[in-house]
């Protein structure tokens, strides 16, 4: 925290330096009358649309193959995270395969992402968003109805990342 | 002068504006993630001095609070920290804790024997302790301990299980990453298999989630307890203190993100942690042993409790690894609130609102369920969503019993917003 309090002072000081110079200079550049813009909303809007102009990921036979996604679910896009979702488009989150519960005699497939989980019973609606459209052993083909974007997700178990020499006798209690 | 004054005015208020604006733009990704952790505990003062304080230790610097807690580890019941042993004390029908205000182990009674979540610190403290807790709940020959499931390969998690196999021959059930070397001959849980799946360990079964990051064999897991009479799950997180290594805190963010979605489909209820001080539940266990057990227990949390929790750890974990690694950009989660308006549902509409900890939820869809009929609608502004139709039988003695309002989430590329759902009863 101390580090992101200082990081915070510094980017105030110089964002104040640098407003004030701006300002000064947008302020007299500007044609007398005319309203100056809001300019947050200008640097959302711009960052906005060159978001959605992102072509997305090569699709094999229409449709979103898992062993593509980043594996953590992180992004590194140079995008900052401060909007309400109201004002995003929605964009389809990336399942995955979480595992097989029986409930009774039923197999239910639960899949992961996005914060959201599903639990895949057969072909057929999810829920509101989420349709099944085939299902196999070793498979789901998921579709994401409002945005009409289908995902190949694979039912086989995913490997963690672990470090060369990382064990438990290495790692802090607690 | 007017004119002077105008513009000096508009230069301050735009100077401070634009500096307000680049303040937004300043904050680093572990600051947002800190904010989010803050806003998603949704002003619960229990939330926020336990699982808000202990999983954001490390990006809030202030560690001190677990190396504290390490003072409490008594094993022996003498000395200085000898207050902090806790008796043996029931905390479901079939679920007893016995240990430390630091680590604990639970004991639980199955139709053929005990099974023993974690082995305690050392052989010592076994004998000592546990060996006589299970004697004093029917431990025999014909009932005997079957089972131990081990967390993780930690000593203060694992140094008893040698005692437990020699003295009582029961085997230790561990992640296969953190078998290596130990002399209790463990089964292995395969800790390369990340997916959940179910498991009988001595009779009971577990739902095994595989969640390295604490160690590499770390292991989480769901259990039904019984509760009053009623059957309820509880949450066993396998290991809460993250490292300093970016691998290896990237592996416990999706180890936290998988283990919200098993917490969600199970619908946990409840929470088992062997380090009680984490999420409060010493607390918890002070409690039960002053007043005695509530109804629900004192460790039925709440299903939305549990998974806000495991939001606000999953947010943590994101400060900590966006301020190992600055380069890093991690969508936040934000857990949302559904609630059904007062005196909904009527007999021509029902409402619900939708809100988090930034404020109402706009244009979202809830989906109504009032007994059998259905229907959708968005949020306004204020995020209330009411859906105009009229529920068959509604307020008649067959009428529909209960209302749902479930809103599903959204996702963006900065933003999760998390799924929540109220539910009430309907009295005619």
């Amino acid at each position: 925290m101390r580090s992101g309090c200082n990081t915070a002072a510094r980017a105030a000081v110089c964002c104040l330096l640098a407003g004030l110079l701006a300002l000064g200079s947008s302020y007299f550049d500007r044609p007398t009358g005319q309203p100056a813009k809001p300019i947050s909303q200008d640097v959302r809007l711009g960052q906005f649309s060159q978001r959605s102009q992102i072509a997305p990921p090569a699709i094999p036979s229409g449709a979103r193959v898992d062993a593509a996604i980043d594996h953590q679910g992180s992004r590194r896009a140079s995008e900052p995270a401060y909007f309400s979702p109201a004002e995003r488009q929605s964009s389809a989150p990336s399942f995955k395969f979480l595992g097989k519960v029986t409930e009774g005699d039923e197999t239910l497939v639960l899949l992961y992402g996005g914060g959201r989980t599903l639990a895949v019973r057969g072909v057929g609606p999810v829920d509101d968003d989420y349709v099944v459209d085939a299902i196999g052993e070793a498979y789901v083909v998921l579709r994401d109805v409002p945005l009409g974007e289908s995902q190949v997700i694979q039912l086989t178990a995913q490997e963690p990342t672990i470090e060369t020499g990382w064990s438990a006798e290495n790692t802090p209690r607690d | 002068m007017d004119n002077n004054r105008t513009l000096f005015t508009r230069l301050v208020t735009a100077t401070l504006a634009m500096t307000g604006a680049c303040l937004a733009t300043a904050q680093t990704q572990a600051d947002i993630h800190l904010d989010a952790a803050t806003r998603n505990v949704g002003n619960d003062p229990f939330m926020t001095q336990y699982a808000r304080a202990f999983y954001c230790n490390l990006p809030e610097d202030n560690n001190d609070i677990v190396i504290a807690s390490r003072a409490w580890n008594n094993t022996t019941g003498t000395g200085a920290n000898a207050q902090y042993r806790i008796p043996l004390t029931q905390i479901f029908d079939d679920v007893w804790f016995i240990g430390n205000h630091y680590v604990g182990q639970y004991l639980i009674k199955t139709p053929s024997g005990f099974v023993q979540v974690d082995s305690g610190n050392t052989a010592n403290e076994v004998a000592t302790f546990n060996f006589p807790a299970m004697q004093s709940l029917g431990l025999s020959a014909s009932y005997p301990l079957n089972a131990v499931f081990l967390t993780h390969g930690h000593g203060d998690h694992d140094g008893g299980a040698q005692w437990l196999l020699t003295n009582l021959g029961a085997r230790s059930y561990i992640g296969s990453a953190d078998a290596a070397g130990k002399s209790y001959a463990p089964v292995t849980i395969n800790s390369t298999d990340l997916s959940m799946r179910q498991m009988s360990i001595g009779g009971k079964t577990f739902w095994i989630l595989p969640t390295p990051g604490h160690t590499p064999g770390a292991t989480s897991a769901v259990l039904e307890v019984s509760d009053w009479g009623t059957t309820r799950r509880v949450l066993i997180n396998g290991g809460q203190s993250m490292t300093n290594s970016i691998p290896q805190v990237a592996q416990y963010l999706d180890s936290i993100e998988r283990t919200y979605s098993m917490a969600k489909a199970l619908r946990v209820e409840g929470v088992m942690t062997p380090h009680i001080y984490w999420d409060g539940e010493g607390a918890k266990l002070n409690e039960i042993n002053a007043t005695g057990r509530t109804k629900p227990g004192q460790h039925i949390y709440g299903h939305e409790s549990v998974m806000r929790q495991l939001a606000v750890a999953r947010e943590c974990s994101a400060a900590w690894l966006t301020q190992l690694d600055a380069t890093r950009v991690i969508n936040t989660w934000r857990v949302s609130w559904t609630k059904v308006m007062s005196g909904s549902p009527t007999a021509n509409q029902v409402s619900a609102q939708v809100t988090n900890g930034w404020g109402p939820l706009a244009a979202q869809k809830v989906l109504f369920t009032v007994d059998n009929q259905m229907c959708t609608a968005m949020t306004n502004a204020q995020g209330i969503a009411t859906c105009a139709r009229s529920f068959t039988g509604l307020g008649t003695p067959s009428g529909p019993k209960k209302v749902t309002a479930a809103y599903l989430g959204s996702t963006t590329s900065d933003i999760v917003s998390l799924q929540s759902e109220d539910t009430v009863t309907i009295t005619p």
